[in-house]
């Protein structure tokens, strides 16, 4: 087999590297531009490259989790396959994509095209992050046959159950909360309460994934934040980043001193932000949460066969998982909507973000993989979209 | 008939009850939660820094640029990217650049189709809604709020944080905030034009915004 390349090309960052490495590269999936720096734009990871990171205007491919723009996706690819990152040659290569669940006829038709016919791939697989997440863990763990993947990414969460390696299609479930949401939703508080962040979108990320936690008991930590003085262990100040003195934004305690340096207060938001991945009705969403819509897949969705064993192996992946007491709140919850006799059991990925990567690089190198792809000779001789349909999509 | 009023300020009170009285109907409202759950998912809140900028072919580039075209680089900025874009095809442009929109309509045609009623889409992907209990909280402070402004619907929990709403009476637009004297004047109303697909669609695809249950019209007590 041609070398494989696995690239999970996601709406805030794609991670790409070949199945025989041990890591992936993350590299935001975007093109962004500086206010002060009029001739050049910052394809991908060459924002590592740009000092004043103040008021980024960002132009992302992705809308709402589906990738719309192509114009943007091929500077980018271009940028990532091209010989300052990844160098790779196509013709030589295979290609493992991922792409979002329930993905637009259109656009895995126009995927597909610009795989083979643009990039010349020798030949490509077109997948879910969540079903390489599955492969990785039932690759591990065979004996437990089946898994339930939570992806809590950028645009949204999916929750997929996956049985003897094949997804259950009609359980799959999508929440429309996802990081981008939490980071405008934290701006939004902010430029009302205290200080006007609106444009600042890659400043104030990083603050919520340095400073937010998930409260083990909501009404708890809002009594708590009530408080004043000592007896409130939640307030902290965030330092927001001047790039001359301070490059990064970083967290500090309300008794520090700070001289001319812009500070937030940052006291209830620390925990309501990702509050809204548990309720988002707290903002205005009508959708369930995400223990509810676990237990609603499970209970409702899938068979009654496969529930006990679904109910053991919840995965969670993807970058939202990383808030500090994440798994705890959410083992809480479902065990409460969990009926009796079930078992529940939530197993965290060791490395949230790039999970579906390593599910793909196990993939790479086990004797499933030729069996998947669609080889250029293929979608020449058989009609291009037919045959990747019929391959990936069934 | 002739007042006998001196000062220029006071006005009719006839009026001014009737401006405090205003109370925003349940469409206006829908359509601001619509608005605040579309700006929660947007990418940029600000324009675009290089809109206006004007490429002049004169200016001299510093750049070294070799002679063989190498299609990875991206160091001369946009005249590279849209010397690229038109070197790779028209057609590219014409059946791919479709938006999120346009891309549902499509979707929601497909899955109309009486082929495959059972097929999952992108529509019944779509988690239900919960069936906890909704919680309200003060827009102004963020904690547990018990009360509703009257005219427009929004939280608050004290008497302080009605008081900071009043003032600043939030209108909106893309993060910021118009001074009151502007919300004075009467929102604009809507033409009731024919509902378009597309806008039906963004009911359905949107994330669902809770509806407030309406309030009865408040009778009031000036004299």
């Amino acid at each position: 087999m041609a070398n494989v390349f696995v690239m999970d090309n996601g709406a805030c960052t794609i991670k790409a590297g070949y199945a025989t490495g041990k890591e992936p590269r993350q590299i935001p999936n975007c093109i962004i531009k500086a206010k002060n720096e009029r001739k050049r734009v910052y394809i991908g990871d060459q924002i590592d490259e740009c000092k004043d990171r103040s008021s980024l205007f960002f132009l992302l491919p992705f809308q709402k989790g589906f990738l719309v723009n192509w114009d943007v996706e091929h500077q980018v690819w271009d940028h990532t396959f091209g010989k300052e990152c990844l160098n790779i040659t196509c013709k030589d290569t295979c290609i493992v994509l991922t792409e979002p669940h329930c993905n637009f006829l259109s656009v895995k038709d126009a995927t597909d095209e610009v795989l083979f016919e643009d990039y010349g791939f020798a030949s490509a697989l077109r997948t879910n992050a969540s079903a390489l997440s599955a492969f990785g863990y039932l690759d591990a763990n065979p004996d437990e046959r089946c898994c339930l993947i939570v992806d809590s990414g950028y645009s949204f969460t999916h929750i997929a159950p996956y049985c003897d390696g094949r997804v259950i299609k009609e359980a799959v479930l999508r929440i429309s909360v996802g990081g981008k949401l939490l980071t405008n939703q934290l701006k939004e508080w902010i430029s009302y309460r205290q200080l006007q962040v609106m444009e600042e979108t890659y400043v104030m990320n990083q603050c919520k994934e340095d400073v937010c936690f998930v409260a083990d008991d909501f009404e708890e930590n809002m009594a708590i934040a009530r408080k004043r003085g000592a007896a409130n262990n939640i307030l902290r100040h965030y330092v927001l980043p001047d790039f001359l003195n301070v490059e990064r934004g970083y967290v500090a305690m309300p008794g520090d001193s700070h001289d001319g340096e812009q500070i937030l207060k940052l006291n209830h938001e620390r925990f309501a932000v990702p509050e809204i991945l548990f309720r988002p009705s707290d903002v205005g969403i009508d959708e369930m949460g995400i223990a509810e819509a676990i237990a609603y897949c499970i209970m409702t969705k899938c068979p009654e066969p496969v529930r006990a064993r679904l109910f053991k192996n919840i995965v969670l992946t993807g970058g939202n998982v990383l808030f500090e007491g994440f798994r705890k709140r959410l083992e809480t919850e479902v065990r409460s909507l969990a009926p009796q006799l079930y078992d529940v059991r939530l197993i965290q990925a060791d490395q949230p973000i790039t999970d579906a990567w390593h599910g793909g690089s196990k993939l790479a190198q086990s004797a499933k993989l030729k069996d998947m792809v669609v080889t250029k000779a293929d979608y020449d001789e058989k009609g291009g979209w037919r045959i990747c349909r019929e391959r990936f999509d069934n | 008939m002739a007042t006998s009023s001196a000062s220029s300020n006071r006005q009719s009170g006839r009026l001014q009850a009737a401006e405090n009285e205003r109370v925003l109907d349940e469409v206006t409202r829908r359509r601001r939660m619509r608005k605040q759950l579309e700006a929660l998912e947007q990418d940029n809140f600000h324009d675009d820094p290089h809109a206006n900028l004007q490429w002049h072919k004169k200016m001299p580039k510093f750049e070294d640029k070799s002679g063989k075209k190498r299609r990875n680089t991206e160091e001369d900025g946009e005249p590279a990217s849209k010397k690229k874009r038109k070197i790779r095809g028209e057609h590219f442009k014409q059946r791919f650049r479709k938006n999120f929109h346009a891309l549902l309509e499509e979707e929601y045609i497909q899955s109309s189709n009486p082929d495959n009623p059972e097929k999952p889409t992108y529509f019944s992907a779509q988690v239900p809604s919960s069936n906890l209990p909704v919680r309200h909280f003060c827009t102004v402070c963020g904690f547990h709020s018990n009360y509703t402004c009257v005219r427009c619907g929004v939280r608050y929990c004290s008497v302080k944080c009605r008081d900071v709403h009043t003032e600043t009476r939030r209108e909106r637009r893309h993060g910021l905030f118009l001074p009151p004297a502007v919300v004075a004047v009467a929102p604009p109303v809507e033409s009731t034009a024919v509902v378009l697909l597309s806008s039906a669609l963004m009911w359905i695809a949107a994330p669902r915004a809770i509806e407030h249950r309406p309030r009865p019209p408040r009778v009031s007590r000036c004299c």
